[in-house]
C-alpha cells in the first residue's frame, strides 16, 4: 500500500490519466482500474476520488453524463478537450516529478556515470 | 460492461435501504450524492459476489466507507472548488437558525402579549428574507440546481420571499398587505402548477410529491377561504351566541334576592355584587347595543385586532374592578374550599379578552355576571346557616 501522504499531489494527475484512456468512466470503475493496474498498491477513498473529480467538473476538464444503471442514477465522467490538454500537461509534470525523485534517490545523486572505483 | 453482467444485482429495495442511509448524511452539493449511492451499491455488489448476504456485505462497506466521514467529503469538496461555497453554507445554517428561533419566540411573546413580539418578527422575518433567501439563491445557482431545474427554483425563491413578508405584513397590520398577500397567493398558486408539472415528467417518488402538493393546494385554498370569509362576512360567528346564559342569570338573581329577604341584616355583598355587575353590562351594552355595532366591532376587530387599545381605559378599569372585587370575595369564601376554588377559576376578567369576537366577548361577559350571581347564592347560603 502507498501511502497517503506520498498518493496526496498525484491522484488528479493519476485520475486523468486513467480517464483519458476511456471514453467515459464512474467513480466505482476509477477506483476499481487504480487498483487494478497498480496491483493493488494504490486504493482511492471516496474521501479523495469525488472532491477531485467535481473540482474538475466545475473547472471544465470533465463533463458528466447522467444514466440509470440497475435502478440508481450513475454520473459518468468524461475529459473534455479542454481536460485532454491538461492531462497532458499533468502527466507531463508527473513524469518530471518522478524522474527527479528517483535521481535524488539514486546512488551519489546519479551524479557520477560509472560506479566509482576504490 | 462485461463485468457487470457476472456480478449480483441489488434489488430496488436493497438500493432504496442504502439510499435512505446516504440520505441521512444530508449531502446536497450537485451530483455528489447520486454517484455516493451508487458507489455505495457498487461495493456492496462486489462483497456479494464473493457470496456474503446483502446484509453483511452492506455492513463490511458501512466499515469501510465510514459514514460520519460523507459529509466530510462534501466539505472537502466544496473547499475544493470554492472557499465561497463553504461560507455560504454556514451563513445559510446561521441566518436559518436565527431567523426561525426569532420568529419561534416572537409567536410565542405574541400569544402571551407580552411586550417586544413586533421587533422580534421583524427581525426575523428581515434575516430570513434578505440574508437567508438571497444566500439560499446564490448557492442554488452554485449547485447546478439551478440549471436543471430554473424556472421551478426562481419561482420558489420568489414565493418564499413574498411569503415571508406577507406574514410581517399580516401580523404588523402595516398598510397595503392585502395586495402582498394577493400577490403571494399567485405565486404560490404558479409555484404548486409548476411543481405538479415538474413530478409529472420525473420518475422518483412521485406519489409522496403529489400528496405535498395536495396538501399544500388545500392549505392555500383553505387559507384564502378563512381570509375571504373573515373579511366579507363578520356575522359567521354569531352562531355560537348562547341564549340560556340571559335565563341562567335571571335565575340565580332571583334566588340571591330571595336569600337577601330571609336575611335580617343588610349586607355589603348586596351593593359591590350589583356594582360589579352593572359595570360588566354598561360594557357589555356599549359594545353590542345593536346589531350594526357587533358588525362594525367585528370589522374592526378583522382589520386591527387591536381594539383594546381603543377602549384601553375601560378595559383596564374593568379587569381591574373586577380583580378588586374577586380578592373580596376570596376573602369571605376563605373557610370554604369549594367556593373558594370556584372563585378562583371562573370570576376573572382580563383587558385583553376585549380581542376576542364579539359573540364569544358578549358570551364571556355573560359567563361572567352568571358565575358572579352563583358565587353570592353560594356565599349567601354560607352566611345563612352559620346565622
Amino acid at each position: 500500500m502507498i501511502p497517503k501522504e506520498l498518493l496526496k499531489g498525484s491522484i488528479k494527475s493519476i485520475v486523468l490519466k486513467i480517464l483519458s484512456e476511456h471514453n467515459r468512466m464512474y467513480g466505482y470503475e476509477l477506483t476499481q482500474k487504480v487498483e487494478e493496474v497498480s496491483a493493488g498498491k494504490i486504493k482511492l477513498t471516496f474521501g479523495a476520488l469525488y472532491p477531485i473529480l467535481h473540482k474538475l467538473e466545475n473547472d471544465g476538464d470533465v463533463i458528466t453524463e447522467s444514466e440509470i444503471v440497475n435502478n440508481r442514477n450513475r454520473i459518468y465522467y468524461k475529459l473534455t478537450k479542454k481536460g485532454n490538454s491538461t492531462a497532458k500537461e499533468k502527466i507531463k509534470e508527473l513524469k518530471e516529478y518522478i524522474e527527479t525523485i528517483q535521481q535524488l534517490l539514486s546512488n551519489d545523486y546519479g551524479i557520477s556515470l560509472s560506479p566509482a572505483i576504490g | 460492461m462485461i463485468m457487470e453482467s457476472h456480478c449480483p444485482r441489488l434489488s430496488v429495495e436493497e438500493i432504496d435501504f442504502i439510499r435512505k442511509d446516504v440520505k441521512k448524511c444530508g449531502i446536497s452539493f450537485s451530483h455528489l450524492e447520486e454517484e455516493l449511492i451508487d458507489h455505495l451499491c457498487c461495493l456492496a455488489e462486489e462483497y456479494m459476489q464473493q457470496g456474503y448476504s446483502f446484509n453483511e456485505a452492506y455492513r463490511k462497506v458501512k466499515l469501510f466507507a465510514a459514514f460520519d466521514s460523507l459529509q466530510d467529503i462534501e466539505i472537502q469538496t466544496l473547499l475544493y472548488i470554492n472557499k465561497k461555497i463553504l461560507a455560504m453554507k454556514t451563513t445559510l445554517k446561521i441566518t436559518g437558525i436565527a431567523g426561525l428561533t426569532s420568529i419561534l419566540i416572537a409567536s410565542v411573546f405574541k400569544v402571551l402579549h407580552w411586550p417586544g413580539a413586533g421587533v422580534l418578527l421583524t427581525l426575523g422575518v428581515i434575516t430570513l428574507a434578505f440574508a437567508y433567501i438571497p444566500v439560499l439563491f446564490f448557492s442554488l445557482k452554485k449547485e447546478k440546481l439551478m440549471k436543471r431545474k430554473r424556472n421551478l427554483t426562481i419561482v420558489g425563491i420568489i414565493t418564499a420571499f413574498l411569503f415571508l413578508i406577507s406574514i410581517l405584513f399580516a401580523m404588523q397590520h402595516w398598510p397595503y398587505r392585502v395586495y402582498i398577500i394577493i400577490l403571494t397567493w399567485l405565486f404560490m398558486l404558479t409555484f404548486l402548477i409548476m411543481l405538479f408539472n415538474n413530478i409529472i415528467k420525473s420518475e422518483e417518488n412521485r406519489i409522496l410529491h403529489l400528496s405535498m402538493i395536495l396538501f399544500f393546494t388545500i392549505l392555500l385554498i383553505l387559507d384564502i377561504a378563512i381570509y375571504m370569509v373573515n373579511l366579507n362576512n363578520p356575522k359567521v360567528s354569531y352562531f355560537t351566541l348562547e341564549d340560556n346564559l340571559e335565563e341562567s342569570i335571571r335565575l340565580f338573581e332571583h334566588r340571591a334576592d330571595a336569600i337577601y329577604a330571609a336575611l335580617d341584616t343588610a349586607t355589603a355583598l348586596e351593593t359591590i355584587t350589583d356594582r360589579i355587575v352593572d359595570e360588566i353590562k354598561i360594557n357589555r351594552e356599549r359594545l353590542f347595543n345593536s346589531e350594526e355595532d357587533k358588525i362594525a366591532y367585528t370589522k374592526k376587530l378583522f382589520k386591527n385586532r387591536r381594539v383594546v387599545y381603543e377602549l384601553e381605559s375601560e378595559a383596564m378599569q374593568l379587569g381591574k374592578d373586577i380583580k378588586q372585587y374577586r380578592d373580596v370575595l376570596l376573602e369571605m369564601a376563605s373557610a370554604s374550599p369549594d367556593i373558594e376554588a370556584f372563585i378562583k377559576k371562573s370570576i376573572r376578567f382580563n383587558a385583553y379578552d376585549f380581542n376576542n369576537a364579539p359573540p364569544i366577548l358578549y358570551n364571556n361577559l355573560n359567563r361572567l355576571i352568571r358565575d358572579i350571581r352563583i358565587a353570592e347564592v353560594e356565599l349567601l347560603n354560607v352566611k345563612k346557616k352559620a346565622s
